[in-house]
């Protein structure tokens, strides 16, 4: 492809400072066969290739109704669903939004089936963004991905270390749907690889068909609404364990990333543990330090769908409680509920803390360069 | 009109259809006919800054206690593209807080021409139940 005349001129070498990190961006096959056809076998073979995908991309199912599909409406082109074309995903995240790097949350699988099955759909679809997102599609390098892993931690454990040392690839995703809580010792070999490859895990909401996995804390939700404003719940239930059960003390180098579940919740609850730390650290020995201590360490949360308090300064407040370095910007493009105007939600917000939380926390945590080519556009 | 730019002839708004525009090539807005009335918006949500006036046209799921349920306002709820926040038209007001509203530009029919003026005007606040 061609790039636009006037980029086309551009210095190759310049460079600009990057500013805005993305920490959460979706991506799509124009079909699901694209991403079929990176099945391994013997799924293939199976005939999974036909049963998931003939139809369109039946691998990922979706609950209820959220506006517009789950996207916004105008990353909808008659080329192929949202997130599906480099040239439009590239003009709205990079010059409409502005973010310089965006990290790619691939949600285009199935989640939590059986293990094997659940690894050889993030074999895929880890194939297929390989190959063209931050492949082909991703000469300019502004791409970056996270790696899909089966909730099995052996087999997790061996798509991490196929995929180790992969220049873009920055961060590994349990779904939260795990089938237990992520500080049991069965999640530790996985921690123990990102480690050893300077990896950071992350876990993101996927999207599940209602039954057990979209359990409210006491019984299944009626609506969407009811599902979107527990994720919190769903994550506070995993950071609990994370620190109860001594992770962080077992891995000092684990940097943990919770994604989308907003950030307003994080302090008050932290309030709570630290208050029963004091009581009850007895039985959790080797929780060591205050949780909040590990949170500032080791944890980051994405801000959006940010929280959006009548007062808007309430939110520069809730930043100071808990301190800059645990909050980072996401735009969840293409998603309906996205954060896409990156003014939004820093009044009375210090601008050294504004530009720790658009970029420069994540620059830090993903081992970032702090500059990119000026140009976007790429070799696809 | 003073300051005012023409859009388009009157005749080539139907009822509940729309004109998406820039003013002097600058300044985006919204010309829509409903109930026979023509409006216009500056496209721009007030919630995020999404292209509001782009969005869907159709109505609300609104309730009156208990498990009823009724769609009301319909073709008269403008949702934003982005956030689904929905927009009373011709008022241009939230339909859950009204002080939340979309900029409203002047309108006037001049010889057969539809002008939008590009200084907001602030209509009184509707009485409006979500």
């Amino acid at each position: 492809m061609t790039p636009p005349a006037d980029i086309a001129l551009a210095e190759p070498q310049a460079v600009v400072d990057v500013q805005i990190v993305d920490g959460d961006i979706h991506v799509n096959p124009r079909s699901g066969l694209d991403l079929a056809d990176s099945l391994p076998e013997p799924w293939l073979g199976r005939g999974y290739r036909e049963l998931l995908f003939a139809g369109g991309l039946l691998g990922t199912s979706v609950i209820f109704a959220p506006p517009n599909e789950g996207r916004r409406l105008d990353s909808f082109t008659p080329l192929g669903p949202p997130g599906s074309d480099p040239q439009v995903t590239g003009r709205q995240l990079f010059d409409e939004t502005g973010v310089d790097v965006a990290i790619i949350i691939p949600l285009a699988d199935k989640s939590l089936a059986n293990p094997e099955h659940e690894a050889a759909m993030a074999a895929a679809t880890n194939a297929w963004i390989g190959k063209t997102w931050v492949g082909a599609y991703n000469g300019h390098g502004r791409y970056k991905t996270t790696l899909r892993i089966s909730t099995d931690p052996d087999l997790a454990v061996a798509e991490i270390e196929r995929w180790a040392g992969h220049p873009h690839v920055v961060q590994i995703m349990l779904n939260p749907y795990a089938g237990g809580l992520f500080g049991e010792k069965k999640f530790w070999p996985v921690f123990e690889a990102a480690v050893r490859h300077k990896l950071v895990v992350g876990t993101h909401i996927t999207l599940q068909r209602p039954g057990p996995a979209l359990m409210s804390t006491y019984g299944p939700p009626s609506y969407y609404i009811e599902n979107h404003g527990q994720f919190p719940l769903l994550y506070s239930a995993h950071l609990t364990s994370l620190l109860c059960e001594g992770v962080f003390e077992q891995f000092p180098d684990l940097r943990f990333t919770f994604i989308e579940g907003g950030y307003g919740w994080v302090l008050p609850y932290l309030w709570r543990m630290d208050r029963h730390w004091k009581e009850l650290r007895r039985e959790a020995p080797r929780l060591k330090r205050l949780p909040s201590e590990y949170v500032r360490e080791h944890v980051s949360f994405t801000r959006q769908p940010a929280e959006e308090p009548r007062n808007p300064r309430h939110l520069a407040r809730v930043i100071d409680w808990l301190g800059p370095q645990s909050l980072e910007y996401s735009s969840d493009y293409p998603h309906w509920d996205g954060d896409y105007n990156t003014q939004f939600g820093f009044t009375g917000v210090p601008p050294e803390v504004r530009r720790q939380i658009m970029g420069g926390n994540a620059i830090d945590k993903y081992r970032l360069s702090p500059t990119r080519p000026a140009r976007h556009w790429s070799t696809f | 009109m003073r300051d005012g730019y023409v859009v388009c002839d009157v005749d080539a708004l139907a009822e509940g259809g729309r004109i998406i525009t820039r003013l002097g090539g600058q300044i985006s807005v919204g010309v829509f006919k409903i109930d026979g009335q023509v409006v216009a918006f500056r496209n721009y949500c007030p919630h995020a800054g999404a292209p509001a006036c782009e969005g869907t046209l159709g109505g609300a799921v609104v309730s009156d206690g208990g498990h009823e349920r009724h769609l009301a306002h319909d073709g008269r709820i403008l949702k934003c593209p982005w956030h689904a926040w929905e927009f009373l038209l011709p008022e241009g007001v939230t339909i859950t807080r009204p002080e939340y509203r979309l900029m409203r530009l002047p309108v006037a029919i001049e010889d057969g021409k539809v002008v939008v003026g590009s200084h907001p005007v602030r209509p009184p606040r509707p009485q409006v139940s979500a």
